[in-house]
């Protein structure tokens, strides 16, 4: 903003190099190697029922641990409103934040040591006959896992955007004889909404192309894609390495579209 | 009022209870058969074995690589945080948006192609190639929070050391950095904390010969003993929970204000 100046944004182009080169050499060297055989891996890969089957389950948990996470991170956010001051509410604010910097490996192993068929909720419930739900066909456990982490984190993205400015429209609306839904429908919840989305975003990518915890609490076949690319690559048979860089590159070409479809091109670059 | 505030108070205690409880009592139990509740006997066989299968030197790797990620982007972040909090420019929001958005990008996406990469370079299956590796997901983050710090800060003091004769360095060190440090920490600890929780990246990228903590841990959890895992878990927890009063605020404050 100092006028006389050249271009101010020179401290900027260090990292944005060192990204680029890291990021951009990643991707041309992923591309490069899922070509090694021409177009043999893709057409491997894309002919394959466990493609099917491993993309709509990578789906089906990513969206339903986005979705619940959601959903239970604004119901937190809304419940802690109305208790903010209280000393209830003072206690939730600080839980919210210990799963933040909790390490999704560990939350994973907790799911395991709780969930799997001698975990605690078995032997609590004196081992009442639970359905599976470790390494089970809907990924009860990775969804649990996800939801745990990152209903706290939406929650309190959400809580820091509904203060200020709302708080007072809300007190405004309300003065102004709006019933306590309307206010909540179209005050509350529209101010909620970018927190909720750059929430979702970053839950619905991390989710969607994790590694360790559906190798944790997954079943094997079909495997969730970042599991699954991981054991391409790695296989004995290093002729499979050009198709798990071509899971992995699905993985990143997923996630982006996510991530524009959610934000919106303009919200992105904004 | 006051008792609906403690019923969510006591649903959010038993919710982190459910996690935390099981690896508490796994970590001290020497005995746990089912369908006992609670261990059988208590002991610290867990810690005494996983120390001996390799978690001291696992922890020290960690912490090195931990480390010198956090220095390292901190001295990156500096530059690109001080610009983007303090001036606006062209291709402003287009540079933010890149420095910012691989925060979004899962491990594995990036893990395979960069250890495809550095092969090349022989940094496949070393430390310092699970140093850089970690700058990607490390960069965002401290970007974000230094860049937030600097929109708090006032250049004009640095203006007026400069009239008074300072040079650079000087202004740097004598009015710059004490206004800016607590930021600067902050971005430091992000960056330790997710260099420490990395999984995907260092496993392809180390090539299982970078053995880091969490490595460990992956390996004892799909190996199955919960004594060991348990324990290791507790070692592994031990940072993450000293900085937590520092990394909850700031997360809300700066990496949101970050992503705009």
């Amino acid at each position: 903003m100092r006028p006389g100046r050249s271009w101010a944004g020179w401290g900027t182009v260090p990292a944005a190099f060192v990204l680029l080169l890291l990021f951009g050499g990643a991707l041309v060297e992923a591309v490069s190697v899922s070509l090694d055989d021409g177009l043999g891996a893709w057409r491997r890969l894309l002919g394959s029922d466990e493609l099917v089957a491993s993309l709509a389950l990578t789906w089906r948990v990513a969206l339903t641990s986005t979705i619940l996470a959601a959903a239970l991170g604004l119901l937190i956010a809304l419940l802690v409103r109305r208790v903010f001051q209280t000393f209830g509410g003072r206690v939730t604010r600080v839980l919210l934040q210990v799963p933040l910097p909790m390490p999704h490996l560990v939350v994973a192993i907790a799911a395991l040591m709780l969930l799997s068929q001698s975990g605690l909720l078995n032997r609590l419930l004196g081992g009442a006959a639970l359905p599976p739900l470790v390494n089970d066909r809907f990924g009860v456990g990775i969804v649990f896992t996800y939801v745990w982490k990152e209903a706290p984190f939406i929650a309190v993205l959400v809580l820091s955007a509904l203060r200020g400015e709302t708080l007072k429209l809300e007190e405004v609306a309300q003065n102004l004889g709006a019933s306590r839904w309307r206010v909540l429908r179209e005050v509350t919840l529209p101010a909620a909404l970018p927190a909720l989305r750059t929430g979702s975003t970053l839950v619905f990518a991390y989710a969607f192309g994790a590694f360790e915890v559906p190798r944790l609490l997954g079943q094997t076949r079909p495997s969730m894609l970042g599991v699954w690319s991981f054991r391409l690559y790695t296989d004995v048979d290093l002729a499979r390495r050009p198709e798990g860089m071509a899971v992995a590159l699905l993985i990143f070409a997923s996630v982006v579209a996510a991530a524009l479809a959610l934000n919106g091109v303009r919200g992105r670059v904004r | 009022m006051r008792g609906r505030g403690l019923g969510l108070a006591l649903l959010g205690c038993l919710a982190i209870a459910a996690v935390l409880l099981p690896l508490a009592l796994w970590s001290v139990a020497q005995q746990w058969f089912p369908p006992a509740l609670l261990p059988q006997s208590f002991g610290l066989r867990g810690f005494r074995e996983v120390a001996r299968s390799g978690a001291v030197s696992a922890t020290m790797a960690s912490v090195l690589i931990a480390s010198a990620v956090a220095a390292l982007s901190v001295v990156l972040a500096y530059p690109a945080g001080r610009a983007l909090g303090l001036s606006t420019f062209r291709g402003r929001a287009a540079l933010r948006t890149w420095l910012v958005a691989p925060a979004l990008l899962p491990p594995t996406a990036a893990a395979l192609g960069l250890h495809a990469g550095f092969i090349h370079l022989g940094l496949a299956d070393t430390q310092l190639g699970v140093v850089l590796s970690h700058l990607v997901p490390a960069l965002p983050y401290t970007v974000s929070a230094i860049a937030a710090t600097f929109s708090g800060f006032d250049a004009r003091y640095e203006d007026v050391a400069r009239n008074l004769g300072a040079g650079r360095l000087r202004i740097l060190a004598t009015v710059t950095l004490p206004l800016v440090w607590p930021g600067l920490l902050i971005a430091a600890l992000f960056a330790f904390l997710v260099s420490w929780s990395q999984v995907a990246l260092t496993l392809v990228v180390g090539g299982g010969v970078v053995i880091t903590l969490p490595v460990l841990l992956f390996g004892l959890a799909s190996g199955g003993d919960l004594h060991l895992t348990a324990a290791a878990c507790v070692a592994f927890l031990a940072p993450v929970f000293l900085l937590l009063p520092v990394t909850g605020r700031a997360l809300t404050g700066s990496v949101l204000g970050g992503r705009g």
